[in-house]
């Protein structure tokens, strides 16, 4: 090997520097190392003289000579040759570095110009990767312990280099920083290298970076530094504790009006968040949340939530990230978030005195999201203790009785989040008094009679996700028909709505209609998630909610709006919260419903009601995966094109998306439908604005729609393309297509002309009538 | 490739490349949350069943009533991406195109209500005697032509000073007729075709 490895290095060169093809390129760079590593394990007397030292002698004079004009291309493949020969073994790592190092410094500081200093930074940066690969970062050391890094003698003279690079140039120059910021990194990665204090700088340059400068175009220079510091708060969390922990904290304000003037407190919580991944740094942080947080609430801050807010969320995202399994402090902030401050702000609440930040109904959602994750990790009987609480809230001013009787306007109405988030926490079969099957259904009763009063929004929502929880997660199989019989005492209120003869004869019946269709549609979708024996026939009732022959106007359009969430992910009835959502729904609610839908609207004869129909059609479907919805797409195709024709945005859009996903995945089964080309038109028609003055004097679709109409034209060309004796469907709409996007190239919105360009671009190059073989 | 007379050696990092900075997303974050963590505000609009009318509280940016008319930038972004015909390079990375050299203007002055506009656009090839200056120069015109609606007339020239034979470039450029012969020869087209393909 050593007899030939000169010249193979000559012939292999040019692969690299003159490079055409990747690929071919980074193939040459692994046969490179190989050589150096297999000349590594031959045995050798000096190491100036050793077959190794050869080789890499031409190598290292020949890389250097490129890296004398180091904008140029060849310089970066040297960079690239150098890395791979040096990561080979650490005796190459040695011999390189000893030989390159030094001129390299050389022609750094010799030249002025920021691209070639940025290049050479590259290469270094190069090089350090090396290192990394060679000896391992401070936690995972990887070399043997007696091979010095020769990078030693020159870590002072780079670290300087670097940092000036870093701190001492313009703002404007953000690539040349972010390399210097990427190498400070790598640098500090590298085992045994640094010493701490030089770390402890090279962390003070980041939080420089991120805390003093201001925002500048894509902030990838922030962006990098706080990757850095997460990157090196892995492997040195005291540093990061030290240094980087008073730095930010420093930075958040202590007060709300000083909060709301300053308004850059989000890039601090991020920081810090970013670096809190160890467990020491983690632990830190939160107490230190916690405890701005207890000051901030002694002010009675009711009226300036933002900040509470920011802080809460922060804390969520940490503890979710790290998860709270097996987490010693878990008591610790069960005490002091579940019972602390969940009781505060519901005895605040209860006697409207000492409110808080904490009564904002932003903030009570984050916190209920809080105590759910805490109280879903606590152990068992703390668990049962706060299952005893779903109502009192850990306040004696609180339960059930005065939860239901609060008036509107009261700010205990909103408390109702916490209840609910609360209740999500408790597993199905934790045993316990609330979840007992009489209680249960006594529970339901006074819910099902308070939801059916004029309570505030906030508190309807919570409560009938209350209502979704009792019955998908802790009702047993036997007692589902407790469920269902209200069910019908709900159907049996709408059918009263007829005519507006609610018995209640309440002043705002448009919105008692939609809580009661809406109260049936979370009943019916606790339900159904968990597969009970009736759901063929809980889904036959839903879809008769829009027969116009059975119920009014207002009932089915409210209904047909509805049916987009009964397959909608809800973040309180979700998997992570113990709800009982079989695999098979969504497969059984599509093929139960879209028949009936399809019947439904082909035997309808009033617009308003076929509308209704492809609303809930549009609705299903947006939830459902698309293998799902492929074989059933002959018979609804023509109803997706329907609704193409509707003025509604929202069912628009949503059918936009399904044909975009299906014509990205299944285009064989829009082919074979033989309606691509009323398709096509209608998707001109979508993208384009009609003119003022022309017929009909129709509103254009929203930005949003038309981009998508584009954008399903644009999917087109790559997949549909005829097969063998079919020609291509396109091929006679090429001529149409291109010429409407001509005008959707004038369009008032960027995005749609962009995605006009593409597809008009895709049509021009994709629909061919001869098959180009060459090229 | 050290070309003495190579008017543009360097090549330009994408991130130093003039964007568009996005001005919707931007100012949303320095109010409503931190960027990476941000929960929805009022309890309910967290709702799966919520209805139509609350998805009309759109951001502006999804509405007609702001207009955003056609500016270098967008030309810039059109062009940048086209791939030099030689090396796996973009004309943008390449210097060969840049923002300053891009200008719109309207193409009848006298008279405003027309919305006609010529956009043109400066070329500066990487070698002086470049032989491929043509092509690139054809290459931005087929672009441009194919992407911006029929009221821009498309102006396409060599930058003086930067290339030997400009003259000759810009008139085989301007000519209408040339450039037509140019599109129906196969291979010229070939060439203009891989160029494209690398748009973005």
């Amino acid at each position: 090997m050593s007899l030939y490895s000169i010249t193979l290095w000559d012939s292999l060169k040019f692969e690299v520097l003159s490079a055409q093809e990747p690929e071919l390129a980074e193939e040459t760079l692994l046969v490179l190392r190989a050589i150096a590593a297999c000349l590594a394990t031959s045995t050798q007397t000096s190491s100036t003289a050793s077959p190794l030292a050869q080789y890499l002698r031409p190598i290292t004079k020949e890389c250097i000579e490129h890296l004398q004009e180091p904008a140029q291309r060849q310089a970066k493949a040297s960079g690239d040759i150098l890395k791979s020969v040096s990561s080979a073994s650490p005796e190459s790592f040695n011999l390189v570095t000893k030989a390159v190092a030094a001129p390299i410094t050389t022609i750094y500081q010799s030249s002025s110009e920021v691209a070639k200093h940025r290049a050479l930074l590259q290469v270094f940066g190069q090089l350090f990767d090396s290192a990394i690969e060679v000896f391992g970062t401070w936690s995972s050391k990887r070399a043997l312990a007696n091979s010095e890094n020769p990078l030693e003698a020159f870590s002072e003279s780079l670290l300087e280099i670097y940092s000036q690079a870093l701190m001492s140039t313009v703002k404007e120059e953000v690539s040349f920083r972010v390399a210097a910021a990427q190498g400070l990194q790598k640098l500090a990665l590298i085992s045994d290298l640094l010493q701490d204090n030089e770390i402890g700088m090279v962390i003070q340059h980041m939080n420089e970076v991120i805390l003093r400068e201001e925002s500048y175009s894509r902030d990838d220079l922030k962006k990098t530094a706080m990757q850095s510091l997460a990157e090196i708060s892995k492997h040195k969390s005291r540093l990061i504790m030290d240094i980087t922990f008073p730095a930010f904290m420093a930075q958040l304000p202590d007060t709300d009006s000083e909060a709301e003037a300053r308004g850059d407190y989000h890039t601090t919580l991020e920081g810090l968040a970013e670096v809190s991944v160890e467990k020491d740094v983690f632990d830190t942080l939160v107490r230190r949340l916690l405890n701005k947080l207890d000051v901030l609430l002694n002010t009675h801050n009711v009226d300036s939530p933002k900040y509470t807010g920011a802080l809460l969320s922060t804390l969520l995202f940490i503890m979710e990230r790290r998860g709270l399994q097996n987490d010693p402090n878990l008591e610790g902030y069960y005490d002091r978030v579940v019972v602390g401050l969940v009781s505060r702000a519901t005895t605040a609440a209860a006697a409207s005195n000492n409110l808080t930040a904490l009564n904002n109904v932003t903030v009570l959602e984050v916190l209920g999201r809080v105590s759910n994750l805490i109280v879903r990790n606590a152990s068992l009987d703390k668990k049962v203790t706060a299952s005893a609480n779903v109502y009192d809230l850990f306040s004696l001013q609180s339960g059930l009785e005065r939860l239901s009787s609060a008036p509107n306007g009261s700010t205990l109405q909103s408390i109702w989040i916490l209840s609910t988030w609360l209740l999500a926490a408790i597993p199905r079969d934790l045993q316990a008094p609330l979840l007992e099957a009489a209680k249960i259904s006594v529970t339901l009763s006074s819910l099902l009679a308070l939801i059916d009063t004029d309570i505030e929004p906030v508190a309807f929502l919570a409560i009938s996700r209350q209502l979704a929880l009792y019955i998908n997660k802790h009702l047993p199989s036997s007692a589902l028909d407790i469920a269902t019989s209200w069910l019908t005492t709900f159907y049996n209120k709408v059918r009263l709505a007829r005519g507006g003869q609610l018995d209640h004869g309440q002043a705002d019946s448009e919105q008692s209609i939609s809580r009661i269709v809406r109260t049936i549609f979370m009943l019916s979708k606790a339900l159904i998630l968990r597969l009970s024996p009736d759901t063929n026939a809980i889904l036959r009732d839903l879809l008769s909610l829009l027969d116009s022959s059975k119920h009014p106007l207002p009932v089915n359009k409210f209904a047909a709006s509805s049916f987009g969430g009964l397959l909608a992910p809800d973040a309180v009835l979700s998997k992570t919260n113990g709800a009982q959502i079989r695999l098979l729904a969504p497969q059984k609610v599509f093929q139960t419903l879209a028949p009936l839908i399809s019947a439904g609207f082909k035997s309808s004869s009033q617009g308003d009601e076929k509308e209704n129909y492809l609303t809930a059609l549009s609705g299903v479907i947006a939830s459902i995966p698309s293998d799902i919805v492929v074989p059933e797409l002959p018979t609804l195709l023509p109803l997706l094109l329907q609704s193409l024709d509707l003025s509604d945005q929202r069912v628009k859009i949503a059918t936009l998306e399904t044909l975009a996903v299906v014509t990205a995945r299944s285009p064989s089964a829009l082919e074979e439908s033989g309606h691509i080309p009323s398709l096509v038109r209608r998707l001109v028609k979508t993208a384009s604005i009609p003119k003022s003055g022309s017929y009909k004097e129709s509103e254009p679709d929203t930005p949003k729609a038309r981009q998508l109409a584009v954008r399903c034209l644009f999917l087109m060309p790559g997949r549909i393309k005829g097969s063998g004796s079919r020609t291509n469907p396109l091929l006679p709409l090429k001529r149409e297509v291109l010429q409407g996007l001509m005008k959707v190239l004038d369009d008032p919105k960027r995005d749609v002309r962009k995605e006009a360009v593409d597809a008009r671009g895709a049509w021009l190059r994709g629909v061919d009538d001869v098959e180009d073989e060459s090229d | 490739m050290a070309d003495p007379q190579n008017a543009n050696p360097t090549i330009l990092n994408a991130s130093d490349l003039p964007t568009r900075r996005r001005r919707a997303s931007s100012d949303k974050t320095a109010q409503n949350g931190p960027g990476i963590f941000s929960y929805p505000s009022p309890a309910y609009s967290n709702d799966p069943f919520s209805q139509a009318t609350n998805s009309k509280a759109e951001s502006d940016s999804d509405s007609d009533s702001i207009v955003e008319p056609i500016d270098e930038q967008e030309i810039y972004d059109l062009i940048s991406t086209i791939s030099d015909p030689e090396h796996p390079l973009s004309l943008g990375s390449l210097a060969v195109v840049s923002l300053p050299d891009i200008s719109i203007k309207p193409t009848i002055p006298s008279r405003p209500q027309s919305t006609l506009q010529t956009v043109t656009v400066l070329v500066t090839p990487t070698i002086t005697h470049c032989s491929l200056a043509t092509v690139i120069g054809l290459g931005v015109r087929v672009r441009l032509e194919q992407s911006l609606p029929a009221r821009f007339r498309v102006d396409v020239r060599i930058k003086e000073g930067t290339h030997s034979t400009a003259e000759e470039v810009n008139k085989q450029l301007a000519d209408k007729e040339r450039v037509a012969a140019a599109m129906e020869n196969g291979t010229l087209m070939g060439v203009v075709k891989k160029m494209l393909e690398t748009c973005q």
